[in-house]
């Protein structure tokens, strides 16, 4: 996948150190076009304006929550490749989000594995 | 309801069809013979009614020819005045002579002379003529007023001596100077006409009548006084002259008819006029007379006909009552049949559902049995443990067969076509079957026919349970000697063939047939020495059958037998011909200890079994692997999501979420490691669902723990496969991740303040919100602990539970991985 450092990618979480984490996880595995949402409304931006190919998106963040986040996006955007990532690791969250469009469901804390599972089904 | 058509109703249509068929041709045959009749009586009457014109024309003018005859003899006389006429005319000479005339001509009845006063001169029936004086008469009265009439015919009248009915032909008769001088007369007999008509013998229903043109009926067959002389102008003569002005016809009436005083009659009626004389003749014959034959014929056209239709008839009802009868011994069959079905069906799922009833308990059972065995070998224990798995394995034998012969008899053995090698297997088989053979001091030979094709397509499985049985079944059987599985291929019908030869204890003649028979062994004595359930050998019949072949046997009593399956296995497709043993891998002595796989790694069991649970978990230690258990589908997602695991054993019957969904919910979420159905169920089309689920694999209950091992060691040498070498195993190697943890580090403290802050202060919503991302965070950056603590400092603060909060924070202040840290505030904090 030489061209894994073009796809877009968007990391939408309200917590900065986490957003870094995650943004240099992608980076090791070759995802170079890193880009980030601190809150819902930015997420939901991104995802429309800038050609998002694969989101990140935390459930609790400010203005919308992820699942708001998938709600609205995944009609403008169905190709979008979402990927719910919470600490909420209930069975109603993973199918909320599921039911709602989202391709993964990882839960905090991760570690790179996970993050790379998730993306082989991208890949797919 | 049936969807076709029920043959009884097509024999009802059939049967109205063909009677009303019958019907047609039987009214299109009236129809034609009315037509006929008709016609025919056309034909005859046109020429009865000929003839008589012809007749009476004659007749009459043979009567004119006398009138002129007389008037000449007068005319002649010139006579100047009646007196004259009386002097010459009324002489016994002209009496004599006009007698003379009218001899011969039966019509005749009279010939008279009258002068011009309308006495009579002279008189055929007696001389002297008497005094009668005729000039009241119509013919008189007639000649008086038209001077220039020929002939004239008179109305009939009715002779008061004899009642006979005559009507006169008169002609006036010329004095000297051509004057009127009287009248010659000629009488003719109506009752002769009559007499005559009858002759014709046209039978009741005909009548033949003489009209004047003015349709006065002259004379008349059969004769009826009352309509002499009357005036007939409703009739067909009527109709034929004056209405159609034609001179005859043939025309069929249905009005009015006088002669059957006004009653409406069907009749037909021949019209012709008399040529030459004011005379028209008619012969009618009424339906009862033209269509009588028709009649006749159409009665017993009917009869026969209606007879036929009857019998028709008859022979239909008693055709569909037969079908009815049928279709109801049918529908009654049907439904029998079904409930039968539903029954057998019913019993296939009973067995299917005490099947795995039991078998749940049986893995428990063989499998506590295995670890028993291996961990104390050669010890009493271990023997212990050695005896109870093989009756346990006996047991699960007799349920599978009972659940697969059930399941054969329900027709839902589903048999797979699958590429084998039949060397290989038969190989397997013999290895696997060695060791028992062995154990008893017998010899157990395998022997195959070449050539043998490399690969056949049919079921392995269940010609590997045929081999089993069957090798089973000799070893079982024979004491001393030997058993021989022999393996050849039938290359024209295409059959792989197996025999199986023991040297045992053979089967007595009359327990043959009993053989493959369900429940049944050769004899009872038989069954209390060798124990068994009798359902082998029905077994391997049932297969065998429905893999298309079949089983034979010969046998003779103490000498051993030889059981022989073929089955249809056609080669696969480009396979090789094998002429020679295949270089087969020298299979593996089996394993005396099962648990010799060393594997590692970290094994998610969901499972809702407790006994089931603990033995999984033995077996897993007793393999190198460590794990976690959860109850059911839901935690074990949740599981899988939270925690770092190589492998999730995934129970397929779970509360809350079963296996199958679980796992398709983890494939959805993006789980990549394996998952391996754990179940009781393992049909393939059972099989077939987990893997679409997404279930790498399968592993039966109760467990055989060898292929738990393989298994489980393949998926985990594949899944570390799979563990891409660019991932980095530790945020560590990530670049700038020291950076990111240095700054959560230098957070945390102060975040941790702020949560006992909010705690002191009990502002649950922000704790629970601190308490959350502190959960989510931490753990990424080095302090597990921290994740752990404040997932119980979140659960608490949402349910606002004060004391629940302040434990677990404390737990989480005094963790070891803070220790290090100042935490303003904290270090004072108390529960």
């Amino acid at each position: 996948m030489a061209s894994l450092n073009k796809v877009p990618v968007l990391i939408a979480d309200d917590e900065p150190l986490m957003r870094q984490l995650l943004a240099s996880i992608l980076r090791s595995m070759g995802y170079a076009n890193i880009s980030h949402a601190a809150d819902g409304p930015q997420a939901v931006a991104a995802i429309n304006d800038d050609g998002i190919a694969i989101a990140f998106v935390d459930i609790d963040m400010p203005g919308f929550t992820g699942l708001e986040v998938l709600d609205i996006a995944k009609n403008t955007r169905p190709d979008c490749f979402f990927v719910i990532v919470s600490s909420h690791s209930g069975l109603d969250n993973v199918l909320a989000a599921l039911n709602g469009g989202a391709r993964g469901f990882i839960v905090k804390p991760y570690n790179a594995q996970k993050i790379h599972d998730v993306l082989l089904k991208f890949k797919k | 309801m049936p969807t076709h058509t029920r043959s009884s109703r097509i024999a009802t249509v059939l049967a109205i069809f063909l009677l009303l068929a019958m019907l047609a041709t039987l009214g299109l045959a009236v129809w034609f013979a009315r037509d006929q009749a008709v016609e025919e009586w056309r034909g005859q009457l046109e020429n009865l009614a000929l003839v008589l014109a012809e007749q009476g024309a004659q007749e009459v003018n043979s009567a004119y020819m006398v009138l002129d005859s007389i008037a000449q003899t007068v005319d002649t006389k010139e006579v100047q005045s009646p007196e004259e006429m009386r002097g010459k005319m009324a002489t016994k000479h002209h009496f004599d002579s006009m007698r003379d005339k009218i001899r011969g001509l039966p019509q005749v009845e009279v010939a008279s002379i009258v002068d011009a006063n309308g006495e009579l001169v002279n008189f055929s029936r007696t001389f002297p003529a008497p005094r009668i004086n005729l000039s009241d008469r119509d013919y008189f009265q007639a000649h008086l007023r038209n001077p220039h009439l020929g002939v004239y015919v008179s109305e009939p009248v009715r002779n008061k001596v004899t009642g006979q009915w005559t009507f006169y032909l008169s002609r006036k008769l010329t004095g000297a100077h051509g004057e009127f001088a009287g009248l010659a007369l000629v009488g003719f007999s109506s009752t002769f006409l009559s007499q005559f008509y009858q002759k014709i013998r046209l039978g009741e229903n005909a009548t033949v009548t003489l009209y004047r043109r003015d349709f006065t009926v002259l004379a008349r067959w059969p004769h009826d006084d009352g309509m002499m002389g009357k005036v007939d102008r409703a009739g067909a003569t009527f109709h034929v002259l004056d209405v159609l002005h034609k001179s005859h016809d043939i025309v069929e009436m249905d009005s009015a008819r006088s002669s059957e005083n006004g009653e409406k009659v069907w009749r037909m009626s021949a019209v012709r006029q008399v040529e030459g004389y004011p005379l028209v003749v008619n012969v009618t014959v009424t339906d009862a007379r033209f269509l009588d034959q028709w009649r006749r014929f159409t009665a017993v056209l009917s009869l026969v006909g209606g007879l036929s239709a009857l019998a028709v008839a008859l022979i239909f009802a008693v055709l569909i009552r037969l079908l009815k009868s049928r279709e109801r011994d049918m529908e009654e069959t049907r439904k029998l049949k079904s409930v039968a079905e539903a029954a057998s069906l019913a019993k296939s799922d009973f067995l299917a559902m005490m099947s795995h009833e039991i078998r749940t308990p049986l893995t428990s059972i063989i499998g506590f049995a295995q670890i028993l065995e291996a961990s104390q070998p050669g010890h009493a224990a271990g023997d212990t443990g050695a005896i109870i798995l093989r009756n346990g394995q006996h047991l699960l034998t007799i349920i599978n067969d009972i659940l697969d012969i059930s399941k054969i008899e329900a027709g839902r053995l589903p048999l797979e076509q699958l590429t084998f090698s039949p060397c290989a297997l038969a190989h397997g088989v013999h290895a696997m079957m060695a060791a028992q053979a062995r154990a008893k001091g017998l010899r157990f030979d395998l022997e195959v026919g070449y050539p043998m094709p490399a690969e056949v397509v049919a079921d392995p499985t269940r010609w590997k349970q045929i081999l089993f049985n069957l090798a089973s079944n000799a070893i079982k059987f024979t004491e001393l000697g030997s058993v021989k599985l022999a393996l050849h291929y039938q290359h024209a019908t295409g059959r792989l063939v197996t025999t199986i030869t023991d040297t045992g204890i053979g089967i007595a003649p009359e327990h043959e047939a009993g053989l493959f028979r369900p429940f049944s062994q050769a004899d009872s004595s038989v069954a209390r020495k060798y124990g068994g359930t009798g359902l082998g050998l029905y077994l391997v019949s049932q297969l065998a059958a429905r893999m298309g072949g079949s089983v034979t046997v010969q046998t003779s009593i103490g000498l051993g037998s030889t059981f022989e399956v073929a089955i249809a296995a056609p080669p696969a497709p480009a396979s090789a011909w094998l002429d020679a043993p295949p270089p087969m891998p020298v299979p593996d002595a089996p394993p005396r200890d099962p648990f010799r796989h060393r594997l590692s790694g970290h094994v998610l069991l969901a499972e809702d079994g407790r006994d089931n649970q603990i033995l999984v978990c033995a077996f897993l230690q007793a393999i190198g692997l460590t794990y976690e258990v959860v109850d059911d589908g839901a935690a074990a997602v949740r599981a899988a999501l939270e925690g770092n695991f190589d492998l999730v054993l995934m129970d397929i019957q779970m509360p809350v979420m079963d296996g199958l969904r679980a796992t398709t919910v983890l494939r959805s979420a993006g789980y990549a490691r394996p998952v391996v159905a754990l179940t009781a169920n393992v049909m393939p089309d059972d099989v077939q669902r987990y893997a679409e689920a997404g279930c790498d694999s399968t592993v039966g209950k109760p467990i055989d723990v060898t292929q738990f091992a393989q298994t489980l060691s393949r998926l985990l040498d594949k899944g570390s496969q799979g563990v891409a070498l660019d991932v980095p195993a530790s945020f560590d190697e990530l670049d700038g991740y020291r950076e990111i943890q240095a700054a959560f580090q230098a957070g945390l403290p102060g975040r941790i303040s702020e949560l006992a802050g909010c705690i002191d202060e009990e502002r649950w919503g922000q704790v629970a919100s601190l308490a959350h991302m502190l959960k989510g965070a931490a753990g990424s950056f080095g302090f597990p602990g921290v994740t752990r603590e404040a997932a119980l400092v979140e659960a608490a603060a949402l349910h606002a539970d004060r004391q629940g909060a302040r434990r677990a924070f404390r737990q989480l202040i005094e963790l070891a991985e803070l220790t290090q840290m100042d935490i303003a505030g904290a270090n004072t904090w108390q529960v």
